[in-house]
């Protein structure tokens, strides 16, 4: 059954994602709260957090370019995003968060730059891919909902 | 040779995974059921055998103060798939605000670094106010002092972030072992 393999083609694909350290196991907490009544509560989760996430980088894009650097408005952003980062499984993106807070807690701009940019690509690496889990999750619902109107309607 | 008693207490959770899933209850009704079991509890001296199985409910009801938008969504259907009711606000001062207008929960998840009102100054308001609910701490920060800061403004208990459903649980059950139920 289609629903099944791409279950299987999700599973195979978070696992490679973990061995590359890009997802760790908080991201199998999110995929568990998935039920039959709430088939889209894992693209909803995931769409929230890119949602904030964009908000987030965008605004320590801008604070980290200001001539006088508010380090204040750097480390609640920093924060806020490691915060939302654990929680979806982001690790790499976790980390990148951590540094940056480093950085910001000593107020050093050159590591402050260094840590964004490696946050930056952390940030990216995942957005791609949790896109296409968004995808996968899409397909998954579609297939799903074609097969309940196919046993409702014979 | 003297058989000990025992009493065993199980929790019954609603997720759709647990194998003993009690019939009996509902997702949505904010219920949270718990049997006690008793299993042949024998004593030679009074000779007596007590089988028996006591069911009673509990509705429990909560409160999420969390200012990111993925953290509530995820934390309000941990406590959506344990059958309880809930609610959320953005920061510490909502949660004064929720509770000055009459509303009240059993159990409050606090975070702690939120603007307008953190959750440190947050809970030592609540608990000024003569707030009695649980309110749990949960955080990514693990640094001692600030956990130690935080449970002192008066939680009953500490999570790291991320919450899970294993946590959760442990915190319910020690909410039923001080006799909220």
């Amino acid at each position: 059954m289609v629903g099944i393999e791409l279950r299987q083609e999700e599973r195979n694909f978070v696992g490679s994602l973990k061995e590359q350290g890009i997802l760790d196991n908080n991201f199998d907490h999110v995929l568990d709260l998935r039920s039959t009544d709430n088939p889209r509560f894992v693209v909803e989760v995931i769409s929230m957090f890119l949602n904030d996430a964009d908000n987030c980088i965008a605004e320590l894009n801008r604070h980290l370019n200001q001539p006088v650097i508010n380090y204040a408005r750097v480390i609640n952003y920093a924060h806020q995003l490691k915060g939302s980062s654990s929680s979806i499984g982001g690790r790499q993106v976790n980390l990148a968060c951590r540094e940056l807070r480093y950085a910001s807690d000593n107020m050093d701009r050159d590591r402050c730059f260094e840590a964004f940019n490696k946050l930056k690509d952390e940030y990216q690496i995942l957005k791609s891919n949790i896109n296409m889990i968004i995808q996968i999750e899409r397909t998954i619902i579609a297939s799903e909902s074609r097969r309940r109107r196919r046993l409702l309607h014979p | 040779m003297e058989i000990i008693p025992f009493f065993s207490i199980i929790l019954f959770l609603s997720s759709p995974k647990n194998p003993f899933l009690d019939h009996t209850h509902t997702h949505h009704s904010g219920k949270l059921e718990i049997s006690f079991m008793e299993f042949g509890a024998t004593s030679r001296k009074k000779n007596k055998m007590v089988n028996g199985n006591q069911k009673f409910r509990t509705e429990i009801t909560a409160l999420v103060v969390d200012d990111d938008t993925t953290n509530r969504t995820i934390h309000r259907r941990l406590l959506q798939n344990l059958g309880i009711e809930n609610q959320e606000v953005r920061n510490g001062k909502e949660a004064i605000d929720i509770h000055s207008s009459g509303r009240n929960f059993d159990l409050i998840l606090m975070d702690m670094d939120m603007p307008i009102m953190n959750g440190i100054e947050a809970t030592k308001q609540l608990r000024a106010m003569g707030i009695r609910s649980t309110i749990v701490g949960v955080s990514t920060r693990s640094m001692e002092e600030k956990v130690q800061e935080f449970m002192e403004a008066g939680l009953d208990d500490y999570q790291e972030k991320p919450l899970t459903s294993a946590k959760l649980i442990s915190i319910l059950h020690k909410m039923n072992h001080n006799g909220s139920v």
